[in-house]
């Protein structure tokens, strides 16, 4: 068996839910080719989607992600600052997604309360910094995403390095202070950032490109030491429903980004009650 | 016709029995400002940091003459 036509030879023929013959290739065969070559199942992935061969991993992503789309997040890099309650959920949708490499940056180890909501904190984690437990859910749900983790805190001396190399960032700190501070890095890398925040039964989301005026038009001017900013999330909590319905419109702006389609969430903010229920879309 | 508004997150706490799916009905004898709004409803204008109207944002300073949508926003940072 030839090393180069491996995964034309290992992939099968099969008829998707869509009635749609297609080649794909599985785990096990994803496998055995990283066992030969010594790839890893990363590049294995980028390799058949580049062969027009659909990882059986992503096949229920048809056909509302193509193949040339699925190689298009595979080949994306994506940033997600804060692995808490929007990180957690934003970074195994992402997994499940396709996307080829994440960076995970977070300083924080788990704790109890972080049990509520936060997608990989669990009873064995707790006490275990958030990025590496990410990674680890990370691998055990998609071994093909490369993935590189940040444990120092996210500061303006270290942001820029730490979104280096990443087509988009996803926001999803917990302070306002930090938010700009992210924002502000991404403009000077040129790369669009996804904005995300919660507060009890109530979510926003915004999708800012580097020339957009930003999250400013949500929250005024940054916050500065001597007028901190009043904190709706101390005062109601952060419960999981609006951290997963948040960080899945986080992620579908990163679809959108990514495939340019749809329209991204741009110089407005879609701001979702899901009490009520209610949708506020506030253009500026 | 009365102004719909639409408080959000912690500003709710300020009007008593508030309903989150309806919002506040308003009727206005006389156009008046966001901020005269804020004032007749007694919510502390430091509180809020985004102002919508008809699905635009805004400012204190705009006036309503009635049958405008207001919602009415805290700085919501949780994540």
């Amino acid at each position: 068996m030839s090393k180069d036509h491996l995964i034309v030879e290992l992939s099968e023929q099969i008829t998707d839910t869509a009635g749609i013959r297609l080649s794909v290739l599985s785990r096990e065969s994803a496998g055995r080719i990283s066992s030969v070559t010594g790839k890893p199942l990363y590049t294995i992935y980028r390799e058949a989607l580049e062969e027009g061969v659909h990882p059986l991993r992503f096949i229920r992503n048809r056909n509302t992600i193509t193949t040339d789309e699925q190689l298009v997040l595979s080949r994306a890099v994506v940033a997600v600052a804060g692995a808490g309650g929007l990180g957690g959920n934003v970074l195994m949708l992402l997994a499940r997604l396709g996307i080829g490499s994440l960076t995970v940056i977070d300083s924080d180890s788990f704790d109890e309360t972080n049990l509520n909501r936060q997608a990989f904190c669990t009873e064995a984690s707790i006490g275990s910094l958030k990025a590496l437990e990410a990674e680890r859910a990370i691998a055990e749900i998609n071994p093909g995403v490369s993935v590189r983790t940040i444990t120092k805190r996210l500061g303006h001396e270290n942001a820029i390095e730490s979104l280096q190399g990443a087509d988009m960032v996803v926001d999803c700190l917990d302070t306002i202070k930090d938010r700009f501070m992210l924002e502000e890095a991404a403009k000077a890398l040129g790369i669009p950032l996804v904005h995300g925040a919660i507060a009890g039964f109530e979510g926003q989301v915004m999708t800012v490109f580097p020339e957009d005026r930003g999250i400013e038009l949500i929250y005024g001017k940054a916050p500065g030491r001597k007028r901190p900013y009043p904190t709706p999330e101390a005062e109601l909590g952060v419960p999981a429903v609006t951290a997963s319905i948040i960080a899945g419109m986080e992620v579908m702006e990163v679809i959108k980004v990514l495939l340019k389609k749809g329209e991204p969430v741009r110089n407005e903010m879609l701001y979702v009650d899901v009490l009520a229920p209610l949708i506020h879309r506030v253009t500026f | 016709m009365p102004v719909q508004v639409f408080l959000n997150a912690t500003l709710r706490k300020r009007v008593k029995s508030y309903d989150a799916a309806g919002g506040l009905s308003i009727s206005l004898s006389r156009p008046v400002t966001v901020a005269g709004l804020c004032d007749m409803l007694r919510i502390p204008k430091g509180e809020i940091k985004l102002i919508m109207i008809d699905g635009r944002a805004a400012s204190l300073e705009n006036e309503l003459k009635g049958n405008e949508r207001v919602g009415l926003f805290p700085p919501v940072g949780g994540g």
